[in-house]
């Protein structure tokens, strides 16, 4: 039985797609990224699968139970971080993360404090005193403390300080430690391909590819940016699984597909007088690879 | 129903709740403390309601002559135009803004993402909400009560109590009936504006076809349309004289858009 097993999931939004035809499998104990750039539908799942909003047509299932049918079961079982978090402001992180966890059978207030611990937050302030970071960890906290079988998370890095964000993914690997099964949808694709074990890439509200993290990373693209000591003829750079994407005088920008490591022996060959690797963003990396494929 | 988000809910409002509270209790008590001072102009103030009656009908209904047989003021009729006309439409404007925020206030604010994120059904939500209404309105009539208690006890009286009394049984199912279509347009906008535009305006309309009944001969037909033409404080108060029907327009209101409300807020989307 697949934790979660979308069917033909399709939401129309009057006439505006958000999601079409939605195939996914999500097995028992593993981390699943749900990565797309910002509209790509990714939310619009997610509220499917809380039952916040309900499909045009096809069907969804958690732990085998329809999630519209059954969703007060489900979500008795299910952690979820909405990816616009708001709180109530006038209670304290303990007071809100209390009628939250009053709302579930199985709280445990051990496992709040571990967590609020764990994350470095102060529970007894108020939340309209907290920053953005803050709240968000109120968030993750209730999301996360009463246990759940599954986890589902709507960009649950947003606002986080990078020493956070590495404590997070270790709780997300100690999670999946215990047998939990983590929905994670981003559109960041380094935090996807350092937690995921599997990656649904959505664009445009279509499932283009589900892969494992491995194979996302061979075929990715990745953009480079050459400055060189001096103009070179194009042939030079004419190097096997480069693209090259534009030359201006000096400075060259090539577009590498694969792992990047077979290439710099051939790029040491060239009067390189700098190399900028930018972040990979998830549209130069895979939306230029998928375009006018399955996605259209 | 959830206690747990209905003892929020009660904890939410009681700054509202305690502000009412008081300002109920302190003004019976001075409108007690002025019906001594009114019995000395009382033909003044009999004659002025018989000239202006169209206009007290509005607010209090029929209530007749102010006087008693002995030419003394009714402590009930007085009341019934100074106190218990005004408590119903004060209250009906407190139900305008608690209900029409009860949903969607948290749909705007995006609390309510979280909240049915949790083992809790969309119409325990609705109703654990909305039950603190009741609750509250039962706490304030009962501040005013004690307001006009108190007051009786400054100027040694205890006459009509009873009917006062029983005047807050209409008094508090009208708001009730308008807190139930503000829940239901707070469920159908999912705005907090529009909700509280369309609520208010709804009210509005309502009181002005009131208005219409009791001045323009021809049009006192209308009056059956407004929830306001079905609350008469005067009759209850100095008469026991209770309008089951109005009770029944109101009860009927409430049960009818509460579960109309559950009902619309089920089905639909709860949108990002």
């Amino acid at each position: 039985m697949h934790i979660i097993d979308t069917s033909e999931l399709t939401k129309y939004y009057g006439k505006v797609r958000g999601i079409e035809n939605l195939n996914l499998k999500i097995v028992k104990g593993e981390i699943f990224g749900f990565l797309g750039p910002n509209g790509a539908g990714k939310t619009t799942t997610i509220r499917i699968l809380v039952d916040l909003i309900r499909p045009t047509r096809g069907s969804a299932r958690i732990f085998g139970l329809d999630v519209q049918k059954h969703s007060v079961d489900i979500r008795k079982r299910i952690g979820n971080l909405p990816g616009d978090v708001s709180l109530y402001e006038h209670l304290t992180g303990n007071d809100f993360l209390n009628l939250m966890s009053s709302l579930h059978s199985n709280h445990s207030e051990k496992r709040k404090r571990a967590l609020a611990r764990r994350l470095d937050l102060d529970l007894s302030r108020r939340i309209k005193t907290y920053s953005k970071g803050m709240k968000q960890k109120v968030a993750i906290i209730q999301a996360m403390m009463n246990d759940p079988e599954l986890l589902i998370l709507d960009e649950p890095t947003s606002g986080l300080d990078p020493l956070v964000q590495r404590e997070f993914y270790n709780l997300l690997k100690h999670e999946q430690s215990r047998g939990k099964t983590i929905f994670f949808s981003s559109h960041i694709l380094p935090e996807v391909e350092r937690v995921c074990d599997r990656v649904g890439l959505l664009r445009k509200g279509i499932l283009v590819d589900v892969e494992s993290i491995d194979n996302l990373k061979s075929k990715r693209v990745r953009k480079l940016e050459l400055t060189l000591k001096e103009e070179v003829p194009q042939e030079r750079l004419a190097i096997p699984g480069v693209e090259i994407s534009r030359i201006d005088g000096k400075r060259v920008e090539i577009l590498v597909h694969g792992h990047i490591g077979d290439l710099m022996p051939k790029l040491a060959a060239l009067p390189l007088e700098d190399v900028i690797l930018p972040e990979a963003t998830l549209e130069d990396t895979f939306m230029k690879f998928y375009s006018g494929g399955k996605a259209e | 129903m959830n206690r747990h988000l209905f003892a929020f809910g009660l904890r939410s409002s009681r700054g509202g709740l305690i502000a009412w509270c008081i300002f109920f209790i302190l003004y019976g008590i001075l409108m007690v403390y002025l019906f001594n001072p009114m019995q000395d102009i009382a033909d003044t103030i009999a004659e002025y309601a018989d000239k202006f009656g169209a206009m007290f009908e509005i607010f209090a209904g029929n209530i007749g002559s102010l006087l008693n047989a002995d030419g003394t003021l009714s402590l009930g009729k007085w009341l019934s135009l100074e106190y218990l006309s005004m408590w119903p439409m004060m209250m009906a404007v407190y139900a305008v803004f608690f209900s029409a925020n009860i949903v969607a206030r948290e749909a705007d604010r995006g609390t309510l993402d979280m909240l049915l994120s949790q083992p809790v059904r969309r119409a325990q939500v609705v109703m654990s909400k909305f039950a603190v209404f009741p609750l509250l309105l039962i706490a304030v009539a009962a501040a005013s009560i004690l307001g006009i208690v108190i007051g009786m006890g400054i100027i040694g009286t205890t006459s009509d109590i009873a009917g006062i009394c029983l005047v807050f049984l209409p008094a508090m199912l009208l708001p009730l009936a308008v807190a139930s279509y503000s829940l239901l347009l707070s469920c159908i906008f999912l705005d907090p504006r529009k909700a509280l535009m369309a609520a208010g305006s709804l009210t509005g309309l309502f009181f002005l076809l009131n208005i219409l009944s009791k001045t323009v001969g021809s049009l006192d037909w209308i009056g059956y349309l407004s929830i306001f033409h079905y609350y008469a404080p005067g009759e209850i108060a100095a008469e026991f004289n209770i309008d089951w029907l109005g009770i029944g327009v109101y009860a009927a209101i409430t049960a009818v858009c509460t579960a109309a409300s559950i009902y619309v807020f089920q089905r639909r989307d709860i949108a990002a």
